[in-house]
């Protein structure tokens, strides 16, 4: 019978209340296909400490909870199977750019801080979005101008490889700054000029140097580096006033969902 | 927003840098391409300070030069320290050397200019006392 091959998990430990400074700790687990490394961090909890922290939820690269640093890499652990990184030896650490919590869990409320300051949603008057007086149409050349950076899963493994991130905290960093172009970009969106005066700010998108790792690390395949670049030329054009089309998009029927007549009113709320 | 301006501005000292520049070089430097005699002797270089034209052309080169060095240094800086009071005083230290180096340089243009001027009608002078 064949021996099962075993993996060395090398894992930074910290646990702000007891210990000093991180330390890494080995554990050896045995390789099964399809093998994951969050089904090898259940395994070492299950086996060998049931102390060890890491945060996850969905384990299939949806809830963006799993952020961590596998071989040096930004990634996600149920994203990544532990037959892909090859050699028989893997390390883990937590997040680079963020404060620890516990081992592999790292602090992320100053990005989702960062997050919510660019007003990442649409800007509308509240009136007019419940008017049913017909939807925000857009083209298919429309929305692919924003797209992509919708799949963002705010997993932070972007803001982890940001190397401008890790000599200025304060910078904005890729996701918020990538999500708030998302919305500028955005035809229904009317909050592009209060947007600029955070992402046009000393800490804002101007910091960027286009270094790329953020893109190069996003689980989802998002572009976030590019998302910035772009932002930068809207920033300076809309400085110097060259950008003509200020208005959002108003509501109209799109081909195909002319309005219908004969269609009874909606029934009252009922909460 | 203000760092928008300030990057808007280093954009544009950018783009126009290569237009003063180009036309600095080609001018004084590769001029003798084009036929022309060389264009960096002594009475040349004072003839040309003689002109207003070209004192408003290194003043505006020399600032726009300042400008876009300094800026892109600040932000070059501003990578290496991490320590956000430091940045802001290296910020200032830039800033006050940048128009220290501009008011000494155009002060020098200006001077270059005079003496030019004056040496021109000076010749000029003598030209036709002589003739």
């Amino acid at each position: 019978m064949a021996e099962t091959k075993t993996i060395k998990f090398h894992i930074r430990r910290y646990d702000p209340k007891k210990d000093k400074e991180p330390y890494f700790k080995t554990y050896d687990v045995p390789f099964q296909p399809g093998m994951v490394v969050l089904d090898a961090l259940h395994y070492i909890r299950e086996n060998y400490d049931p102390s060890l922290a890491w945060r996850y939820s969905c384990r299939m690269g949806v809830c963006g909870s799993c952020g961590m640093l596998i071989n040096g890499s930004p990634t996600l652990a149920c994203n990544t199977q532990v037959a892909t990184l090859g050699g028989t030896e893997i390390t883990i650490a937590p997040l680079p750019n963020f404060d620890i919590v516990k081992d592999l869990v790292p602090e992320l409320s100053k990005m989702f801080e960062k997050h919510v300051a660019v007003s990442p949603f649409i800007v509308r008057d509240e009136k007019e979005l419940d008017d049913e007086k017909g939807e925000y149409y857009q083209t298919e050349h429309q929305l692919e101008q924003y797209l992509q950076l919708t799949y963002c899963i705010r997993c932070g493994c972007c803001m982890a490889a940001c190397p401008t991130l890790a000599t200025d905290p304060d910078y904005l960093g890729p996701m918020p700054l990538s999500q708030a172009h998302r919305y500028n970009v955005d035809t229904r969106d009317g909050g592009r000029k209060t947007r600029n005066e955070k992402t046009g700010s000393s800490h804002g998108a101007f910091k960027c140097h286009f270094a790329g790792e953020c893109s190069r690390v996003c689980p989802k395949g998002a572009d976030p580096a590019k998302a910035i670049q772009h932002m930068k030329r809207q920033l300076v054009f809309d400085f110097l006033h060259l950008i003509k089309n200020q208005k959002p998009c108003e509501k109209q029927h799109g081909p195909g969902n002319e309005p219908k007549k004969d269609v009874p009113p909606a029934p009252p709320y009922t909460v | 927003m203000k760092e928008t301006k300030y990057w808007t501005g280093h954009i544009l000292a950018g783009a126009a840098l290569l237009f003063l520049l180009g036309f600095h070089f080609i001018y004084t430097h590769i001029a003798f391409l084009f036929g022309t005699e060389d264009n960096i002797t002594e009475s040349l270089s004072k003839g040309r300070d003689a002109q207003p034209v070209f004192l408003v052309f290194f003043i505006a080169l020399l600032g726009l030069g300042l400008y876009h060095g300094l800026y892109g240094l600040k932000n070059i800086l501003s990578e290496l320290i991490t320590c956000e009071n430091c940045r802001k005083i290296v910020a200032i230290i830039l800033t006050v050397v940048g128009i220290l180096l501009f008011a000494f340089g155009s002060y020098s243009s200006f001077v270059a200019h005079k003496n030019a001027t004056g040496m021109k009608n000076t010749v000029s002078r003598l030209e036709v006392n002589n003739g």
